[in-house]
């Protein structure tokens, strides 16, 4: 009774409870690290469930407008961040999420590949692992630095903005200042194309953003840690949807999947940020970083045994 | 397109906005509850602290 045939081309039915755990546990994830849990959630969807890759992909971005509207409702009181650094990128974003999604249909239509001595393997998924293995491992890697850091620092920095490499060495005009985060002269065709990148791994990953634009506005801007959470929320908020309603009309999107996950993620988002309150800050993203780790391994592994 | 589908692809759009919005009403309800019960001469935390790691999709 409590399976369920999710349709749309999944083909097999799934365990709801442990379809929610795994909300659940990405929600408790996103709730007790700041990020929305989107690049966990799709490799989880295709390996623990066996849920096809794109149907994955447009799952995954599914649920995250659930998460986007209820993180921008909680952010929009504390006025952080920068909302012109939103609209200029929100363009090339919309632009690059429908160029993904495009680029996961062409994918899904290579069929399969033949690669080394072992049998034929499914070209998306072939390309969707690389993908994640490599934004998880930029993932670890920048966290690493962080928790390193962290470590040497002893006093708080605050709200101070230092200007990152994108706003000192890319000098393409016209420019636009963002006072909120006291930036002058910032190339916008440069944020353009960033939103138009940030937006191509929303199409094609199904992640909202969040683990590639934070260490974007934190070392490419030299954006504080507060005000770079409150910044591009709405943007990511805008790409999630158009690239949700996309990834339908291309029957990307199990409606089902998406809300059992999101329910799951919703009461997970409050146990970990609840969480927070009793471990240190440090520690937790050292536990987040091992985590990463161990995805990493497991889709490695996986991998590996397609193309054995 | 069949309207079918197009009328699929909004609902997947809408739905989980609308819980999104749903979980954000309902978690304001709570504090507000809990905000209420709370003894009065307590001068602390008018406004929930904020948490040590911000919230970020």
């Amino acid at each position: 009774m409590l399976e369920a045939r999710l349709g749309a081309g999944i083909g097999h039915a799934v365990f709801l409870p442990s379809l929610g755990m795994v909300g659940l546990l990405v929600g408790f994830i996103a709730g007790m690290y700041g990020m929305g849990g989107g690049f966990l959630l799709t490799p989880t969807l295709m390996y623990a469930f066996g849920v096809p890759a794109p149907m994955a992909v447009g799952s995954a971005l599914c649920q995250t407008c659930g998460t986007s509207i209820a993180s921008f409702l909680r952010y929009r009181h504390l006025r952080r961040g920068e909302p012109r650094i939103d609209m200029v990128m929100l363009g090339g974003s919309l632009i690059g999420v429908d160029a993904g999604t495009r680029l996961l249909g062409y994918l899904n239509h290579l069929g399969r590949w033949r690669i080394g001595r072992g049998g034929a393997v499914p070209a998306v998924q072939v390309v969707l692992d690389l993908l994640f293995i490599l934004l998880l491992t930029a993932t670890a890697l920048f966290i690493l630095r962080d928790v390193w850091q962290a470590r040497l620092q002893t006093q708080p920095r605050g709200d101070v903005t230092i200007p990152g490499p994108l706003v000192t060495r890319v000098r393409i005009p016209p420019y636009i200042d963002l006072p909120n985060v006291q930036l002058q002269q910032v190339s916008v065709p440069m944020m353009c194309y960033l939103g138009f990148l940030l937006g191509v791994a929303s199409g094609v990953m199904g992640i909202g953003g969040g683990v590639l634009f934070t260490p974007i506005l934190l070392y490419g801007f030299g954006l504080s840690a507060r005000n770079a959470a409150g910044t591009g929320i709405l943007l990511l908020f805008f790409t999630v949807c158009l690239g949700t309603f996309e990834q339908a009309l291309h029957g990307y999107v199990s409606l089902k999947l998406a809300m059992v996950v999101l329910v799951g993620s919703s009461i997970g988002t409050q146990l970990g940020a609840f969480t927070t309150n009793y471990l240190p800050n440090r520690k937790l993203r050292f536990i987040f970083m091992l985590l990463i780790f161990a995805v990493i391994a497991v889709i490695s592994w996986n991998l590996a045994h397609l193309l054995r | 397109m069949h309207w079918g589908l197009i009328g699929y692809a909004v609902a997947c759009v809408v739905t989980p906005v609308a819980w999104g919005l749903l979980v954000v009403w309902a978690s304001n309800g709570v504090a507000h509850i809990a905000r209420r019960r709370r003894p009065s001469d307590s001068t602390e935390a008018e406004e929930p602290p904020i948490a040590p790691i911000d919230y970020h999709i």
